[in-house]
């Protein structure tokens, strides 16, 4: 319960959002609501968890709720720099394998627009 | 007195009349003086009075010049008027049919009320009810008999019924029909210390009484407040009786049950046990059509018997005697229970003997009282109606008993977060599957308002799937495609479910899981081993394929399947239970499931120092000898 910081920066057409601390029950409210604020005027997302400390499901759903919604308009939501003795459940409920997760922010430029990381869309039907 | 009045017509017979009714008054305000003998002189002086008044001494005055003759007469006539107006004993004047023509200002003080307000009521309505039938008898007789009566009754008066000796004396004027002068000559009403005290000191009195308003407002509404969580009748009954203790007054509560019909929910007074009941005899009655409550919860309106004349204001008892009566009550006040858009019932108090009878300035504050009343009554609904909701849908996420397979010993547990207050999202159960049994655990990730329904719904599909197939893999498969169809935002479902049946003696597991947690395969040595999960969780990708694992579980080995609330429980040292689950579970392999989920709980609200950031659940099955 150590709260999360939040902030997002521009970086090559794409905003960069970072957070620091804890994502749990209580501040994946603020995470959710930064985001969709952020969603407002960007298309092309990263989302930096290197300093991020602990993430629990709930968070996660936080991040592939907005993943779904940003994919399905044709823009981008990438992961960059989790590690993974901090943020387990990705890998627990694997899907660090299906949602766009890079090393760094700087490999998730590199990457350009690279749509979904090559995992397949999530369906809306 | 001194002046001897030597028959030299009205005037100095008025001359008289003034000193000894001027003598009369200062005796009345010496201390202790004797009402009785006053009264009796006074009487007397009256006498005197209207016989002056009545023209017998017509050819006297007629002798005179006429002019003069006319402007005595009034002058005689305001005199008699203030005669009467300021005698020191409290007079009624009453007409024939027994209503109130005229009190003097003795009388109105005594009744608390302005000139006039006494004027043109039932001079009984001003007599306690227990008396009120012996007084009227008097007035009868001393009206047909024309005769002086004295008796003792109850009088309604400012300060509440006070018992008073009243005599009464037949007036009559010619041609005109009987008149009763009625005396009230008590030595409370016949001096004036109290009311000449409060007059003294008006500021300070109204601040009082203020102050006191306000005192009752804020321990009722703490009452209302501090009940939120007990049910609505015992909030009501705090309520009533705190008014009933702060009003002195009988509390009655009406309440609009089932059918809009208006029912008596409870009844407070006066401690003690014969109050009590009493209490009961008038909450054993509903409020009947013709009775005030009932009107005013048709009306809306508030009704203010400041006298209660008609004793059947509240209506009849279980004996036919009228509640009024019963309990003793001579003054009600009775308020709708309305926040503005719905009427909930009706607030009705009632004093009794003893105490002043209600007045306009009471209307507002039972009023505002009967207006909270009301809201809480609101707000206390619908908290209920939700919380109600909430236990049902809580008992369909997780089973209240655990239903046992046989051969085996089962156990679950569920804690909620202490951080948050939402619904939850964890889920577990044991049911019975085509050809075997199941068992399931999962995880609605992602907070919603419907988290609760969304769980509901994960649990009973996985139930139903499982009934007409025995491979979890096509459940879990199922309960996929079934959460794609649906918007739940980004919210998924992380689960395993199993199948149970027994091979051989030995009792094949079956599990499928979808991006859970893997389970933990305990041997009865203490040997650990993590299943596999895998998977991914259900709600996202119409492609997601459950993984599955195959395993037989031999007598003593126990299966251990929990959600990362569990495992993500962390101290101030920031270590997850993760990192101690295998070595903890491996010092529980020869407890029962139920103990064993019982230490593991501890030993986690302990690292937490009891602050759980998620909800945590458990399941753990011993596997026993087969059938």
């Amino acid at each position: 319960m150590e709260g999360i910081r939040i902030s997002s920066q521009q970086r090559d057409g794409f905003v960069v959002v970072v957070v620091r601390g804890e994502l749990d029950i209580v501040t994946s409210r603020r995470f959710d609501e930064f985001l969709i604020e952020v969603r407002r005027d960007a298309d092309h997302i990263i989302v930096d968890l290197s300093a991020v400390d602990f993430m629990d499901t709930g968070s996660l759903a936080v991040i592939v709720g907005h993943w779904k919604q940003v994919t399905a308009a044709g823009g981008t939501l990438a992961l960059a720099g989790a590690r993974y003795r901090y943020t387990k459940t990705l890998w627990i409920t694997g899907l660090a394998d299906r949602l766009p997760l890079y090393e760094s922010v700087d490999a998730a430029v590199a990457a350009g627009r690279p749509g979904t990381g090559g995992a397949a869309a999530a369906s809306q039907s | 007195m001194q002046q001897s009045p030597r028959g030299q017509g009205a005037g100095s017979e008025i001359a008289g009349l003034k000193a000894r009714y001027g003598a009369l008054r200062q005796a009345a305000a010496l201390p202790g003086a004797d009402p009785a003998p006053l009264l009796e002189a006074a009487l007397a002086e009256l006498d005197a009075a209207v016989a002056a008044l009545v023209p017998n001494g017509d050819a006297d005055s007629r002798g005179d010049a006429g002019q003069g003759s006319s402007a005595a007469a009034h002058a005689e006539r305001r005199l008699l008027h203030a005669v009467f107006q300021q005698a020191p004993v409290p007079l009624f004047l009453i007409g024939g049919d027994g209503t109130v023509r005229r009190v003097n200002a003795a009388a109105s003080d005594l009744l608390g009320s302005g000139p006039g307000y006494a004027t043109g009521k039932a001079f009984t309505a001003f007599i306690d009810l227990p008396s009120r039938p012996a007084a009227a008898t008097h007035l009868a007789a001393a009206a047909r008999k024309g005769e002086t009566r004295q008796f003792r009754c109850g009088l309604l008066t400012a300060t509440g019924a006070v018992e008073h000796a009243l005599a009464v004396h037949p007036v009559s004027t010619q041609g005109n029909a009987a008149h009763l002068v009625v005396a009230v000559t008590s030595a409370e009403a016949a001096r004036t210390g109290r009311r000449g005290k409060q007059r003294a000191e008006p500021g300070a009195e109204v601040v009082q009484a203020m102050t006191r308003r306000l005192d009752l407002v804020m321990a009722a509404t703490r009452i209302l407040l501090e009940n939120i969580t007990y049910s609505e009748p015992v909030a009501l009954q705090r309520y009533a009786r705190l008014l009933a203790r702060e009003l002195a007054a009988w509390v009655i509560v009406d309440v609009e049950g089932d059918g809009q019909r208006l029912r008596r929910q409870h009844v407070s007074g006066p401690e003690g046990q014969r109050a009590e009941k009493l209490a009961n005899a008038v909450a054993a009655v509903d409020p009947v059509p013709e009775s005030g409550p009932y009107q005013v919860h048709e009306s809306g309106s508030t009704l203010l018997i400041a006298h209660a004349e008609d004793p059947a204001a509240l209506g009849d008892g279980p004996d036919g005697v009228p509640l009024l009566m019963l309990l003793g009550a001579t003054s009600v006040l009775s308020v709708p229970l309305t926040d503005g858009e719905h009427a909930y019932g009706v607030l009705t108090l009632a004093r009794w003997t003893g105490h002043p009878h209600f007045e306009i300035a009471d209307v507002g504050l039972v009023e505002e009282l009967g207006e909270q009343l009301a809201l809480a009554i609101r707000v206390d609904r619908m908290f209920r109606r939700r919380v109600d909701i909430a236990d049902a849908l809580q008992t369909s996420l997780l089973p209240r008993q655990v239903r046992q397979i046989p051969g085996t010993k089962i156990a679950g547990t569920h804690v909620a977060a202490t951080t948050a207050a939402e619904a939850s999202g964890d889920f577990y159960d044991v049911y019975p599957s085509r050809d075997g049994w199941g068992i399931a655990i999962g995880d609605v990730c992602g907070k919603g308002p419907d988290t609760a329904a969304v769980t509901a719904a994960a649990r009973h599909a996985i139930r139903a799937l499982a009934h007409l197939d025995s491979d979890p893999t096509a459940v879990l498969r199922g309960i996929n495609d079934i959460m794609l169809t649906e918007d739940f935002g980004g919210r998924f479902v992380t689960a395993h479910a199993g199948h149970l049946s027994w091979r051989e003696g030995r009792l094949h597991l079956s599990l499928a899981s979808a991006g859970h947690p893997g389970p933990v395969l305990l041997r009865p040595d203490g040997r650990t081993q993590m299943l596999n999960g895998g998977g991914l969780p259900l709600g996202i990708f119409p492609d997601a394929e459950p993984a599955t694992q195959e395993v037989d579980l031999e007598p003593g080995d126990v299966v251990f399947l929990y959600t990362d609330g569990l495992t993500s429980a962390c101290g101030p040292d920031l270590v997850q239970f993760e990192e101690r689950l295998t070595d903890e579970l491996a010092a529980l392999a020869s407890k029962e499931p139920e103990a064993l989920v019982t230490r593991v709980r501890d030993v986690v609200l302990e690292l937490c120092r009891g602050e759980l950031r998620d909800e945590m659940t458990m399941l753990a099955l011993r596997v026993g000898e087969p059938d």
